[in-house]
């Protein structure tokens, strides 16, 4: 069962935005105020908890169920998927970078805006970084996180072929956008038509 | 809901209004696209009349631009203007809508949103995709 309604009802302040953001994920194995919160609540409202609080049930042995995944998540991975792609074509077809510096700008918003949507972090960035927090309010989405099997030393790409590949796995972005507007929650319909609207404009940009 | 579909019918006969001011500005392939886009927004604009009926608010003789069209230039950026604003509609109606309907209201989002690209292209304006197509302000 997936859950639209508020996780904690009656709290002042809390804004009921489809699936509370859980600002950070607690550190798993511990339990922490919410899981006994969570467990005061009870049965009168199931919620979906980060999977760190696996197995912190009140009473105690029996591990908890694994917490529903947001409908998102698998959009908001792929459009991680989308900055990579991006960023690898910016390495291997260097002339295009003027061109595709706005669009995975866009992409980037993009993602965090689903993120705190979800509630699900963002992969942290690749260089050392011992305060980074991913989840924290305007974290940007790294670059080069993952170049999807381009290597350490990728043959340079020209640009036709470039474009041809990044305006298919745009088209496809933009699909599935569109997919997950169609099912959406009222208050995540708008958004997401955005992104798609924006997924298939960008494919006038991509020539 | 009704109210959705009657800003969206105010939104078609203001775009329908202001291509017949810019179109005069343009020749050649833009001028042809800009039959095209107000042949498009007259299309829907009979579309939604059928669905909104004996609500329909009427068709003003007049519409408010936002800025005055005085060459090619300026016509360009008004049909994206106009693209825009009448995407953002669209995208108003998404939340109170489900099935068909939104399918249907993300289509014309998606179409009026591409169609503001085109014209931002053409008239050289920068960023040509906007980072949320149809959302206000």
């Amino acid at each position: 069962m997936v859950l639209t309604g508020p996780v904690f009802a009656n709290q002042p302040g809390r804004r009921a935005i489809g699936r509370t953001a859980y600002p950070a994920t607690p550190p798993a194995g511990r339990c922490s105020r919410r899981g006994v919160l969570r467990g005061a609540v009870g049965a009168a409202v199931a919620v979906a908890v980060p999977a760190g609080l696996a197995g912190c049930g009140l009473l105690g042995g029996e591990p908890e169920p694994a917490p529903e995944p947001d409908p998102l998540a698998g959009l908001l991975a792929a459009t991680l998927d989308l900055v990579a792609r991006y960023d690898a074509a910016m390495t291997t077809t260097a002339e295009l970078g003027p061109l595709l510096t706005p669009v995975v700008a866009t992409h980037r918003t993009h993602a965090e805006e689903l993120s705190q949507l979800t509630g699900i972090a963002l992969p942290g960035p690749t260089t050392a970084d011992p305060g980074g927090q991913p989840s924290a309010p305007g974290s940007a989405v790294p670059s080069g996180t993952t170049t999807p099997g381009t290597g350490t030393s990728a043959p340079p790409v020209d640009r036709a072929a470039a474009l041809t590949a990044l305006r298919s796995a745009e088209e496809a972005a933009a699909a599935e956008a569109a997919a997950a507007c169609h099912t959406a929650a009222a208050d995540r319909a708008a958004l997401l038509g955005s992104i798609a609207a924006a997924r298939a404009c960008h494919l006038e940009v991509l020539r | 809901m009704a109210d959705g579909w009657e800003q969206a019918l105010t939104a078609e006969y203001a775009a329908i209004f202001a291509y017949g001011v810019l179109g005069v500005h343009l020749d050649g392939d833009a001028a042809a696209r800009a039959r095209d886009a107000e042949a498009a927004h007259r299309d829907r604009r009979d579309q939604l009349i059928l669905r909104v009926g004996a609500a329909a608010p009427p068709v003003e003789p007049a519409y408010q631009l936002p800025f005055p069209v005085t060459d090619a230039t300026s016509a360009l950026r008004l049909a994206a203007e106009v693209e825009e604003r009448a995407a953002a509609v669209w995208r108003a109606v998404l939340p109170v809508t489900s099935g068909a309907d939104r399918e249907a209201a993300l289509t014309v989002l998606i179409e009026y949103a591409v169609r503001a690209t085109r014209w931002r292209q053409a008239a050289g304006v920068t960023p040509a995709v906007p980072t949320w197509p149809g959302r206000p302000g």
